[in-house]
Order: C-alpha cells, then structure tokens, then sequence
C-alpha cells in the first residue's frame, strides 16, 4: 500500500470460531526516509522556521522571530532545560512581538559521550563513606574503583551508542521502550522517569551512585537488624558489605546470608545470578 | 434412504502383549463407543496408534499400503496385509519436518510428503530426501500433492504457487501468478483424464490449466462477490474451495466453505447446493436493510430436504458407485448421490468430527481422516489388500535396481539469469496508484522470530502488556496502528486483549523485545460468544502510514488449534480503504486479499 494514508484491514471471522491476531507490523519497502538530526534545540528552532513556510514580501525592518516554547519528551513532561531529546518542539513565529503562526517540530537530538577525564571526575565526585542509619555508626567506604567497576561492567562507562542514541539493556531494541536500563548504570523505570537518565549522563551517573551507595546502607542496616536478633552472627567486611551491595544492585537480592546456626554467612544459594554478577566487579 | 445406526466394538483389534497396550486399547474402547461413526449399516473403527492425531493426509501408494500424514507425528503406513502393521517415517528417519500436509505416490513408487515448512521429501522405499525451496518446489508449505494420468508428472501446490516435476524430462518447472495462475496460494489440485488440470486457491476460486506442450494455459471460475442466498444455485458458492474430486464419469466436484460445487461433464454450468446451515448464515449476515433481501420462498420451503450436513465442505471422495463421499468441518461426513442429487445420510448423525481427509478404493475400507480424532475406518466392506492396478496406479515397474532413484533436484538459475531478472526488475518503471494494494504472500519459516525481518518500522504485539500492547517502534515516523471490533455485534461488545502464555519458549510465539522472551497474546474479536453462523464480529485494523510504499505483515499462530472449536478457525483477510464508519467500509470494496487457515503452526501474511 501506498502512503501517506490511512487503511482498514478486516480480519474476517469467516463463520468460523473466534477472530486472533498476534501481531501487525510494517516495513517501508525502499528504505527509510532520511530524517534530519539535529545536534541541539537552537536547529530545531531554525527548524520550525523554516517549516512555517513564510512567503511573501516583510515591510522593511520587520523582524522574524521564533519563539522557543518546550519540547516534550516521551513521557509527556515538559523540560526547557534541554535535557530531553525527543520528540517535539513547538515554535511560534513572532513579528514585532506578534504571533503569527505556530507550528510543531518533531526531531531528534542526539547525544554525545563525555570525555573519559570528564566522566572519571564526576565518578570520583560521587565514592565516599555510606554509612548505616539511623544512627550512623558503621561506614562502608565505596571507592572510586568500585564505581569506575561497576560502570564499566554495566555500559562500557558509555551512555550513548554510536548513532547518539543512548544504550539500552540486551533485551531492548526500541529506544521508547516504556522499560528497559539506559545509560552508564543502565538504570530502569522502576525509578522514575527513565527519560533524564537516558539522555542526560551526569544524572545517570548521580542516580547510579546513589543506588549503589543506598545498596551498601541497605547491606549495613540488614546485617544490623539480624545480628541485633541472633548476637552470635558476625558483621560482615567491608569487601562482604561491598559485595551484598554490588549483588543488590543488579539482582536486588542480597550476596551473603546467615547459615543455620546463625554464627556465619555463606553465599545466598538462592542468588547465583546476583553473586557473579558481584564477582565479576569485585573478585 | 435412511440408514439404521449401530455401535462399534473393537475387541478384534486388541493388543494382547503389554498392559499399556490394554489401557490404550481400553481408552479406544471408551473413544469409539462415544464417538464411533455408523454408516448405514456399515460400522466405523479407530486405528489405536494414531487415535487422537490429526490427520492430514492419506493415499495409497503401489504396493497397496495405506499412508497415513499427521500433523506434527510425521507419516505413517498401514500394511492391511500384514496384520495391520502402523510404521511411522519422521525428521529422525530424514524428513524435512514432521508435518505431513500430503502425500502422493509417483509412477515409481516413490512416497512425495509435503511438509509444514521444508517442500517434500521423496521416500524411494529405502531412504528420505528432502527437496526445499532452494533445490525442489517454490513454496515452503505444501497444501497438496497430485499426480498426472497422462504423464505421471508430480504437481505441488504450494504456499507460492504451483510446482511440476516432469517424470520425462526430471525437470522443475513453476506456475505463479507471473504464469497466469489467478493467486498464488493453490490449496488442492486434481486432475481429468486428458490431463487438464484443476486448481483449486484458497480463496480466489478454480484456475483450469490446460497443458500444452510448452506451457500452460489457464483459466479460471469465480463465484459472485456475496454469499449466495439460495440453498441451491447456478455457479460455484464461492471461492474458497477447500478439495476438490472429479468423477470417473468427468464430472467435476468442489468442497468450498459455502457447500459443493458440481459440474456435470458435456453440462454448460455448474451448480452448487449448500448446507443446512445456509439459513441461519442469511439471517445472521450483516446488512443495512433486513426487510430487502428474504430467503427466497424455495429456500424456505425446500431447504430441509436435501442439503449437506454443513455449508463447509473439507474434503471428497468419491467410490465405485459413484456416490460422492463429502467431509465437513463440525458435523462428521455423509454420502451423497450426485445423479439424484439426494443426501443419503440421516441428518441426525451423532458424529461431529472435524473431517479432513476421506479415502475410498475399489474393494477397500472407506478411510476418514480427522483432526483430533485419529483416522476411522469404515467396514464396509472386508478390508484386504489394494493392488495397484485397482486405484489407478501403475503397478510397481519391474527394474534392476530395487530402489528407484531420488527426482533429479532443480537446478540454480545462472548468474546470467539471475542478471537479466535483476536487470528487468529495475527496468520496470510502473507506479504504485494510491488507493491500491497487492497480496504479497506468506512466509511459514519465519515463525515466532520476527525481529530484523518484519516491522522494521513499526510493530504492534498485540495484547501482550494486556489490556494493551506492545509497541516495538520509532513513534515520530508517521505510523499507526489501532486495533478494533467490527460492526455487527451483540451488545457492548469489544476487542479482546487476551495473555494466553505470560511466557513460553515456544519458537512459534512472537519474541516480545520489549519484555525480553516469548509471550503468546492476541487480540480477540469474542467470536467464541457468537454462533459459527453469525457474521462477524471480526477485528479491523486501522493502519496509518507515511510516505512510501508499506508493506504490512499480519502474524497468526493457532496456539490452541488442536483443541475444541479452535480447530475451526478460518480466516479472510481483506484490505480496504479507510473511512471512519466500519459499517460503510464492511460494504466497501476489497483492495487485495487473502485466506488465514491451518494455521498451527504460526505465519506471516503480507501485503503491500
């Protein structure tokens, strides 16, 4: 069929039992239209300018001005920061202050990876001490290798991918994928917008050391509470809190867990995927 | 002529060495007694082996011997004189798959299987080849299988069109739409003893061939657009024919969905009678004005004598008598005196198998092959061996070699071919019309692992985050797809988003990227709410595409069909304009389209 255009497809019962259908997919058959990409919101606005379209002849003197609204982002929300990029700007052309037309862009802005220097500081920026709480007493220090550790492993320390787009989990091939991990520490929208995280590497990077920093608390305060209820079980190191907050991190499930007798910890039999994934950041 | 009933017992036929051999036969017992088919005064019985299977083919091949094609249990013979010994051939003895659509037997004595997905493979009484789309016929799913009187060639119908293997010359030559052929999707060929032959589309009627000696010329035999309203009619009832038989005497029978056509040999027209189920079809089709078009006074008079079981024919036979044996989809099978043009059945049969394949031999059993109910055999009379020569064949050729040799595969194009093609293909300079689409084809390979091939653009998985669906797409290209119930429904009615599997490695289910494994969902018309003689509710989809030329894929796979009524599912895909009011577009013109059934397996359909 030939677009564009709209068509009805009827599938027809036939006299028989009931009517399914699994899927409706469809293929451009000579290639895809070559989009423009823009590299930033400032194109876009010229963009829209230039699809206004404005014939004829100005007075002389008269100024054309567009007046850069919003552009909205895949979830609806409105960000002026230009920290989304997809999908649509909306761009009002002004003369002398005066809206003549509006119009709405559809574009994409792709992004750039951050220099290695760039991204190794703002990792540094984010180790530190994650302490227990309420009360504080005990810390875990996360240092830098433990963050550089767990970026590499779950993106290469890349947020996007070659053609600017961000990377996404193995299983996804949608970028607008309603689920999905993006970016340095593949984070998912269990937490949120996933929106920002994916385009804007900074944030990525200070959610994802918020997570693991929480993990590690999440370790000291639970190895707390069991021991404040059997007092023959040990603390666990700082390596073993590490690694419990590390196997939380990708599993949610906890690396280490008391044995029987509640005097030990052994390897959580039930979480082998969330201890190798541990292992392999910290042997 | 009414015929008295009976009740099948099958202590004959037991087993004796083993007591899970007992419980099979007792379970026959229990599955005969309640199911058990009665032919006048003839009795039918079960073959235990292959009790619950789904039939799907039968024929005879030199030696006598039954061969059995089942769906996903691969084939199997019946040596009647060898104590009933059952053999089964599968992939482990080098079948292309173990779906058997059909099943023929050369003038060689070699056994051609069509398969679900992997062409034929050829048994030459010692070993299996399988001839694919890239050595052997065009199309990967094979429908059916026949041979020539006049020349022994082996014809294919395929997904593609229609395949022919000189005997003479072992040669393969292919028949498309390119040919002449009015679709390419063939469901059933035969053949008159000139050698003309009949094929049978799925949905775009009869194409004749006449073969010449260089090429064939065809044509065809299409029904009127809209279902006829008479029980009985000029014409074929419509184009969906489903097997077809032609008599000793020349005459000319087709099984279509809307009953059987006939062609009397010397006769200047065909003639159709349908189902007992034509009145309540007419009734409950959907029409703007119901006072205009009433049965007509002969149909509501006449309409209890003398009609088929069932409006939807599946298969024919017809035996030394010349009485037509007709299969039907829910209500069992019947016989039927074509000169009198009398049903010689009681109507009230108890028997509502789905029947598939019927096998009738001078001197031989009647065999009924089902879908879920094994194959049937009627005892009408004395089951013993069929010699060649009885049923048509050629006995087996007296040669050295005690095998005969494998059919010669085709050959590859020459690059020079294949340069000439290409350089047509880009010659030509045709435009695509708005407004206008094409039927492209269908694919049975492909199944549940669509990612890279179909819907590079856009994809709809329909229902699978239930009650919506999954959109594996760039959303800003311009396209769109919506999902809907038709017009003619009861009530509030509304398109179903239904889960059936929330996960399964089932490679016939779509891989859902989204979630990151295989998940069998569906859109869902309801349709199990309404009678199979309601037309409608249907699903209509609305496609919103871009500049360009857009092919659409439509993806089936009947996860349940081999249970219940889902057996029954047959579908008709028809695109059209779009407009907003579905019930102006239920009556708008059909751009292109195609017929969904048998579809166990999983397929794509496409259009462009």
């Amino acid at each position: 069929m030939k677009g564009p255009g709209r068509y009805l497809v009827r599938i027809n019962r036939n006299y028989s039992f009931n009517t399914i259908v699994s899927a409706v997919m469809i293929d451009k058959m000579q290639g895809l239209t070559e989009k423009p990409e823009y590299a930033d919101h400032s194109l876009a606005a010229q963009k829209a300018i230039d699809t206004l379209n404005v014939t004829g002849t100005s007075a002389p003197g008269v100024k054309f001005q567009p007046k850069f609204e919003k552009i909205i982002g895949e979830t609806g929300e409105t960000s002026p920061g230009g920290t989304v990029s997809e999908c649509r700007a909306i761009a009002t052309l002004q003369i002398d202050g005066k809206d003549y037309a509006s119009d709405t862009i559809k574009f994409h802005v792709r992004g750039k990876n951050p220099a290695a220097d760039e991204l190794n500081k703002a990792l540094t920026s984010v180790t530190g001490k994650a302490r227990e709480y309420p009360n504080g007493m005990r810390s875990v220090t996360m240092s830098e290798t433990i963050v550089q550790a767990l970026a590499q492993k779950e993106s290469g320390k890349t947020q996007f991918r070659r053609d600017g787009t961000p990377v996404l989990g193995v299983s996804q091939v949608s970028l607008w994928a309603k689920r999905g991990d993006r970016g340095i520490f593949q984070i998912n929208a269990q937490w949120g917008s996933i929106t920002s995280y994916a385009w804007n590497w900074k944030e990525n990077v200070a959610f994802g050391s918020r997570l693991l920093e929480n993990a590690v608390r999440q370790s000291i305060q639970s190895v707390f509470n069991r021991r404040r209820a059997h007092p023959t079980l040990p603390d666990l190191t700082d390596k073993q809190h590490l690694q419990n907050a590390l196997s939380i991190f990708n599993s949610g499930d906890y690396y280490w867990s008391p044995n029987k007798k509640y005097d030990g910890w052994i390897p959580n039999p039930n979480n082998p995927i969330g201890r190798a994934y541990a292992d392999a950041i910290l042997p | 002529m009414r015929q008295e009933s009976h009740m099948t017992d099958l202590r004959s036929n037991i087993p004796a060495n083993t007591s899970a051999a007992i419980f099979i036969f007792l379970l026959s017992i229990c599955l005969t007694t309640s199911a058990g088919s009665n032919i006048g005064n003839e009795q039918t019985e079960k073959m235990q082996e292959i009790s619950n299977k789904f039939i799907t083919a039968l024929t005879y091949d030199n030696k006598g011997q039954l061969w059995i094609g089942t769906e996903d249990d691969g084939v199997w013979v019946l040596n009647e004189s060898n104590n009933q010994k059952l053999t089964q051939f599968t992939t482990k003895e080098g079948m292309g798959d173990d779906n058997a659509y059909a099943i023929a037997c050369d003038r060689l004595g070699r056994i051609w299987v069509g398969h679900l997905n992997h062409g034929v493979s050829v048994y030459n009484g010692q070993t299996w080849t399988n001839y694919s789309i890239l050595n052997g016929p065009v199309g990967e799913r094979v429908f059916d299988i026949a041979t020539s009187p006049k020349n022994d060639d082996v014809w294919i119908a395929t997904s593609i069109g229609l395949s022919r293997y000189s005997m003479k010359e072992n040669e393969w030559t292919y028949y498309t739409r390119a040919n002449g052929l009015p679709s390419d999707q063939i469901q059933t060929i035969a053949f008159d003893q000139n050698g003309t032959v009949y094929a049978g589309t799925q949905c775009d009627g009869l194409a004749i061939g006449t073969i010449l000696e260089d090429h064939v010329i065809w044509r065809y035999l299409q029904s009127e657009e809209a279902m006829p309203l008479n029980w009985r009619g000029r014409g074929i009832p419509c184009n969906l024919i489903n097997d077809i038989c032609i008599g000793k005497n020349g005459d000319i029978y087709l099984a279509t969905n809307l009953g059987l056509a006939i062609y009397r040999k010397g006769g200047n027209a065909w003639n159709c009678i349908r189902g007992k189920d034509f009145s309540d079809k007419h009734k409950m089709r959907f029409r703007s004005d119901v006072s205009k078009q009433p049965l007509s006074s002969d149909s509501q008079t006449k309409r209890s004598a003398n009609l088929l079981l069932e409006d939807y024919v599946t298969c024919l036979a017809e035996d030394e008598s010349g009485l037509l044996w007709i299969g039907h989809r829910t209500k069992g099978f019947e016989a039927f005196d074509p000169v009198n043009k009398t049903v010689l059945l009681p109507p009230d049969t108890k028997d509502n198998f789905f029947i598939s394949r019927l096998l009738v031999a001078k001197n031989s059993p009647l065999f009924i092959g089902t879908c879920g109910n094994g194959l049937l055999r009627s005892s009408r009379n004395k089951p013993r061996r069929t010699v060649s020569s009885e049923i048509g064949a050629t006995p087996f050729p007296e040669t050295n070699e005690k095998y005969p040799a494998f059919p010669t595969p085709s050959k590859y194009p020459p690059m020079q071919e294949i340069a000439l093609m290409m350089a047509k293909i880009k010659s030509c300079s045709g435009t695509f019309p708005k407004d206008t689409g094409v039927y492209l084809g269908e694919d049975w390979t492909t199944q549940g692992d669509w990612v890279g091939r179909y819907g590079r653009q856009y994809a709809v998985l329909c229902a699978t985050d239930s009650p919506r669906n999954h959109d594996v797409a760039f959303f800003d290209l311009g396209y769109r797809i919506k999902g809907d119930i038709g017009p003619h429904l009861s009530g509030h009615d509304g398109l179903r988003h239904w889960i059936h599997w929330l996960r399964t490695d089932n490679p016939r289910t779509l891989y859902d990227p989204i979630i990151g494994y295989r998940r069998q969902a569906e859109w869902d018309d309801h349709g199990e709410a309404y009678s199979t003689s309601f037309e409608g509710p249907d699903v209509w989809v609305t496609i919103e595409v871009p500049e360009g030329i857009q092919r659409i894929s439509f993806y089936f796979f009947n996860k349940d069909g081999h249970e219940g009524a889902n057996r029954y599912r047959d579908f008709l895909l028809e695109l059209k304009n779009y407009t907003t009011d579905l019930k102006k577009a239920h009556f708008a013109p059909v751009l292109a389209h195609t017929r969904v059934h048998d579809f166990w397996a999983g397929f794509t359909r496409v259009f462009s």
